[in-house]
């Protein structure tokens, strides 16, 4: 009897900068991993309650609906996917936001700039590759 | 005297009114600033002639229409009142004298120095602090002038003084009635009742508490209320007595917090409009000032730095610590810093952006001020993200309905963190959580 077909993971990047955003694809594409991404926590929202992600990498400082209301809401509508919760460095200077991201229902914290291998290693954590 | 007709030396305010002559001697008033400075100095003529303009640019400011001064004679000037009641308009000059009094004191402090003076004439004369020493004055201290003896002062004037200090109490935290009536002489349309009073809870998030709570006062009158010209003076001073009751009375409920008055820019800057508010300031007790700090509101983005240190040495000392509501795009951040501004704030609801473009404005204004050594603030924030952006920025100091709606009374220092932001999410997630551990 064969396998049933092995789907590729599902990986939703949320972050309202282009830049950092279009930098995360690069990295977790090096996964073989399937890459949605999405603006604001509007958008997130949106996407997670119509689709099945495994991992939702989300920055916390975001317009409209910030990372952490984002979450939170993820996390009320038992959305199951795992959250990376991404913030700090230049703009970000308080590391109370990680925390609380924690509490509001992320799986891990990583702190900005980010290091790709500790981003992927993040991802191997969960358990998603 | 003798005749109705304006002379070259006449102002007219806005319209003349012809009097009889029997009548005008009803109505004149007389304000000498001979009598407010005793010159004892060989250049006293000198000090006069500056006064003379500052007095003069002041009183022809605080006239209405139909109301002139007259000056034939330096440091001399009749002021007319034709509407005015003889006991009314000697009140009104009472207050303008003092006013005169306090501008020229304040423009130059070698007129205070001279008041000291006079109040203790053996004593030597101190040298005046070295923050408002300018560099001609500091030869006028050294004791080469022997001071002759003080004239007298006309009863009048001594009069007139001590009318204008009674008024100045009575703004300083008498009856408000009386205070109504002495400030709508002096051209202020509010008192304090008229105002609705709001206290905004502002998060401080390092500490992880809200400790302050900023006042706004909102005229009864709607229409007043939306007009343009609603900050003036009286509304600041309103502020300052509404603070003093309400950390009155933190204090009796053993929960003092600090309570931040916003302070109009145009009533520092308008020597007409400022003797009130630094009297109101300096007639509160220390362990008011201790619980006061002043926003002082718009000032304007290319303002001089002199300019700006001349501004903070009217609240310096007279309040906890002082902080400026500027724009985005003031250009000269460091002033504030060198001025001794404790931190710049922005209003969040000046800028109708997308947050989009917003968020990163704010951040950038806070690194701006940070590398200047100043706190943030940001006032009216709506919505969370703009918290969370905020406190990512480094904003020390946030309020606004998405912290906690206004207040009608200060609550003292309270414990505040993102839980009571997040308190509605958090509790559908704790329910979610034990659902999922009873059916396991």
């Amino acid at each position: 009897m064969m396998d049933p077909p092995k789907t590729k993971p599902h990986v939703l990047i949320v972050d309202d900068d282009d830049m950092v955003r279009e930098t995360l694809v690069d990295i977790v594409s090096n996964l073989g991993v399937t890459v949605t991404q999405a603006r604001n926590g509007v958008e997130c929202l949106n996407l997670a309650l119509s689709h099945k992600f495994d991992v939702i990498i989300m920055d916390i400082i975001m317009p409209e609906k910030e990372g952490l209301e984002t979450i939170a809401a993820l996390r009320a509508r038992a959305v199951p996917a795992k959250i990376i919760a991404i913030s700090g460095g230049g703009r970000t200077k308080n590391q109370d936001l990680l925390l609380w991201a924690r509490r509001l229902g992320a799986d891990l914290t990583v702190q900005k700039p980010i290091d790709p291998e500790v981003l992927v290693e993040s991802i191997r954590q969960l358990g998603v590759v | 005297m003798s005749s109705n007709k304006p002379t070259k030396s006449e102002t007219v305010a806005a319209q003349k009114t012809p009097a009889p002559a029997s009548r005008v001697a009803d109505v004149m008033h007389t304000i000498k600033l001979q009598d407010m400075i005793v010159h004892k100095y060989s250049e006293g003529d000198a000090l006069i002639r500056k006064a003379h303009k500052v007095a003069y640019d002041l009183i022809l400011q605080d006239l209405r229409p139909g109301e002139y001064v007259r000056t034939k004679k330096l440091g001399v000037f009749q002021v007319f009142f034709p509407s005015l009641t003889p006991e009314a308009g000697q009140l009104r000059c009472a207050v303008m004298a003092d006013q005169i009094f306090r501008a020229i004191k304040a423009i130059n402090p070698t007129y205070q120095e001279i008041a000291a003076a006079d109040e203790a004439p053996q004593v030597p004369h101190p040298a005046p602090p070295q923050s408002r020493q300018a560099p001609n004055q500091a030869v006028r201290a050294k004791p080469r002038v022997s001071p002759r003896v003080a004239a007298p002062l006309d009863p009048h004037a001594e009069d007139m003084r001590r009318q204008a200090s009674e008024a100045v109490k009575l703004m300083a935290g008498g009856s408000h009635m009386k205070l109504e009536e002495l400030l709508a002489q002096a051209g202020q349309r509010f008192s304090p009742d008229q105002f609705d009073a709001a206290y905004h809870p502002m998060w401080m998030q390092a500490k992880g508490h809200v400790n302050a709570y900023r006042l706004t006062l909102r005229h009864r009158d709607a229409q007043l209320a939306l007009n343009g010209d609603l900050p003036n003076s009286m509304a600041d001073v309103a502020g300052i007595l509404r603070a003093k009751k309400a950390v009155e009375t933190l204090q009796g409920d053993g929960t003092p917090a600090i309570i931040v008055v916003p302070i109009q820019f145009a009533t520092l800057e308008t020597v007409r409009l400022r003797p009130a508010l630094i009297e109101a300031l300096a007639s509160c007790s220390d362990l008011f000032s201790k619980y006061l700090v002043c926003d002082l509101m718009m000032p304007p983005g290319e303002i001089s730095r002199f300019r700006l240190r001349e501004f903070a040495r009217y609240l310096l000392g007279r309040c906890r610590t002082f902080c400026a509501r500027v724009t985005l795009d003031t250009p000269d951040l460091e002033a504030f810093a060198e001025a001794g501004f404790h931190a710049v704030g922005i209003d969040w609801m000046a800028y109708p952006w997308p947050e989009r473009l917003l968020l990163p404005a704010l951040e950038a204004f806070a690194e701006r001020a940070s590398a200047c050594g100043l706190n943030t603030y940001l006032h009216r924030v709506q919505t969370r993200s703009g918290i969370i952006a905020a406190v990512g920025s480094g904003y020390s100091y946030i309020d606004g309905p998405a912290i906690h709606a206004p207040l009608r009374a200060p609550m003292g220092v309270r414990p505040y963190g993102f839980g009571h932001i997040y308190r509605n999410m958090l509790t559908p997630l704790a329910a979610a959580s034990e659902g999922a551990a009873a059916v396991k």
